[in-house]
């Protein structure tokens, strides 16, 4: 059983009181009548599954039924940053020293990645 | 090798069941296999056994991080059965409880596997009727199973409780369902292989692949470099970790799912109970402890261990459709890493690299199909194509969304 810090709360609540849906910062197709079966398929079925540094999403069902991120080392279950969706996810990285070669995530995020740049 | 049978068993009682000789050998890797296979659990075994023993392909090697059989094959609740609702499933899990019938002779290997049925309880009137509509489709697929009453139920089950906080309104019981010994299943398969040429070579770590222009070459691995132009990837939990290894993604989460067992009681249980509403799974062991299989957590991790809460949630209803059971202790509790898909079905399959081929996503109900699986997956590997039980499990399904969905029909919802 985790032990997690609440970030709008920002106190230590248990994980019991939150459902966790799967992986964090996964783009959504913004038209998904427009992108094709396989990269719609990639989006909802594929997931970087990491063993490692691993980015989630938390929701509160019991109280304020927000919904916020954590990062967690899914070898050792310990979690290492909790934040808001509107917090600067580079920055948290950063500040954590996690290197970025460490960071996996799924399929079309890495090809949405990989178009921008 | 020695043939187990009772003249084998007294030669060896003079000599005080010293003299036994070792089931497999430890060999060194060689240079180069026609196959190789990565994972050395049930299922990885069983591929390496029937490419042996169908297809005659020996010149093969397991590849297997610790030893054998001691990741989820170890670590399940060891139930076999097939009363699965979609034509699919019902087609791989029936194949599996098939070979099983007669697994102990071909492997000349106890695998204890005892037919003592598995019972499904309905709790209210939508279970009964989801019931009525699965055990009807199991019908059609030629499986048996029968629609039993509180009465009958009570008769097979004497110490069940049909009347208290989850009454029970009826059941779906498969005969020919039952649990077998899981080490046995991987030792027997490990041996026969081992006999008809196979290397198992454990303590043996993939870390990487050597592709070509889309085509494997080889295996990187911590006892050196492998080659060979066939992989079977086989190794449930860290499915995603070997893929991402040759490049590729997988529609799976990796999550912890937990059993547990109690002290050793006289018996009392005589067959499996299952309920999917409220997340009983209970079964007596031949050591005379009731086998309880728990829930799944719901975040990713590798850690091998489950969270407390999954085991008090279990709890309650146990004691209430088994009262005897409240002053019961629980003596082993242990949790497995197991490869979960969507649709809560396996992923046996080519993959994006030409040569390498995967059998995974079995999610929490593995080991019941380590005969079947093992079975279409060698066929697959012998031929490039895969078997036709297997090739509505294709990763595809994913893109074009014929999902063989058996999240709802499996035995305990997860």
């Amino acid at each position: 059983m985790l032990y997690v810090r609440d970030p709008y709360l920002n106190e230590m609540r248990d994980q019991t009181e939150y459902h966790i849906r799967s992986e964090a910062h996964k783009a959504r197709p913004l038209e998904p009548s427009k992108v094709s079966d396989k990269d719609w398929g990639d989006y909802i079925f594929f997931f970087a599954n990491t063993k490692g540094i691993h980015f989630e999403r938390w929701v509160n069902f019991t109280g304020h039924r927000k919904w916020f991120n954590v990062i967690r080392n899914t070898v050792t279950d310990e979690i290492l940053a909790t934040y808001r969706p509107d917090e600067d996810v580079k920055k948290i990285i950063a500040d954590l020293g996690i290197d970025k070669k460490d960071i996996k995530v799924s399929g079309v995020l890495k090809k949405l990645k990989k178009k921008s740049s | 090798m020695t043939k187990f049978n009772i003249f084998s068993l007294i030669k060896n009682s003079l000599s005080y069941h010293e003299n036994w000789e070792q089931h497999w050998r430890s060999p060194e890797p060689k240079k180069e296999y026609d196959i190789v296979i990565v994972g050395g659990g049930g299922h990885g075994l069983a591929t390496a056994y029937y490419l042996a023993s169908e297809f005659g392909i020996t010149n093969v090697a397991v590849l297997e991080k610790g030893w054998i059989g001691g990741g989820n094959t170890g670590r399940n609740t060891t139930i076999i059965r097939s009363n699965y609702m979609w034509d699919e499933s019902a087609k791989i899990y029936e194949h599996s409880l098939k070979l099983f019938e007669g697994l102990s002779q071909e492997l000349n290997y106890n695998i204890m596997f005892s037919q003592r049925g598995v019972l499904n309880l309905a709790h209210n009137v939508h279970d009964l009727q989801e019931m009525s509509r699965r055990g009807t489709a199991i019908k059609l697929n030629g499986i048996d199973t029968t629609f039993l009453n509180p009465e009958q139920i009570k008769e097979k089950v004497p110490l069940i409780n049909l009347n208290g906080r989850y009454p029970i309104l009826g059941g779906l019981f498969q005969p020919r369902a039952g649990s077998a010994r899981h080490d046995a299943v991987a030792w027997g398969y490990a041996r026969s292989a081992d006999k008809l040429g196979v290397d198992i070579i454990q303590n043996c770590e993939v870390q990487g692949f050597d592709i070509k222009n889309g085509k494997v070459q080889g295996v990187k691995t911590t006892r050196g470099n492998i080659k060979t132009k066939k992989v079977g990837i086989v190794c449930a939990g860290h499915s995603s970790v070997i893929a991402d290894m040759a490049g590729f993604n997988l529609p799976l989460e990796t999550v912890p799912l937990q059993a547990l067992v109690s002290e050793p009681i006289k018996p009392v249980l005589d067959t499996v109970v299952m309920s999917n509403a409220v997340h009983v799974y209970l079964s007596q062991s031949d050591k005379g402890e009731l086998v309880i299989g728990a829930g799944t957590d719901e975040f990713v991790s590798y850690s091998q261990r489950g969270s407390f809460d999954v085991i008090e949630h279990i709890m309650p209803p146990i004691i209430e459709l088994f009262p005897f059971t409240s002053r019961l202790r629980q003596l082993r509790q242990w949790g497995g890493m197991t490869d979960c898909t969507t649709d809560r079905s396996p992923i046996i399959s080519k993959t994006p690299v030409d040569g390498i081929m995967i059998n995974c996503g079995w999610g929490t109900g593995g080991f019941k199909a380590t005969a079947g699986s093992g079975n279409v997956f060698a066929s697959s590997l012998a031929k490039g194509e895969m078997h036709p039980i297997a090739q509505p499990f294709s990763i595809d399904r994913h893109y074009d969304g014929y999902l063989i969905d058996e999240a709802a029909a499996a035995g305990v919802a997860h």
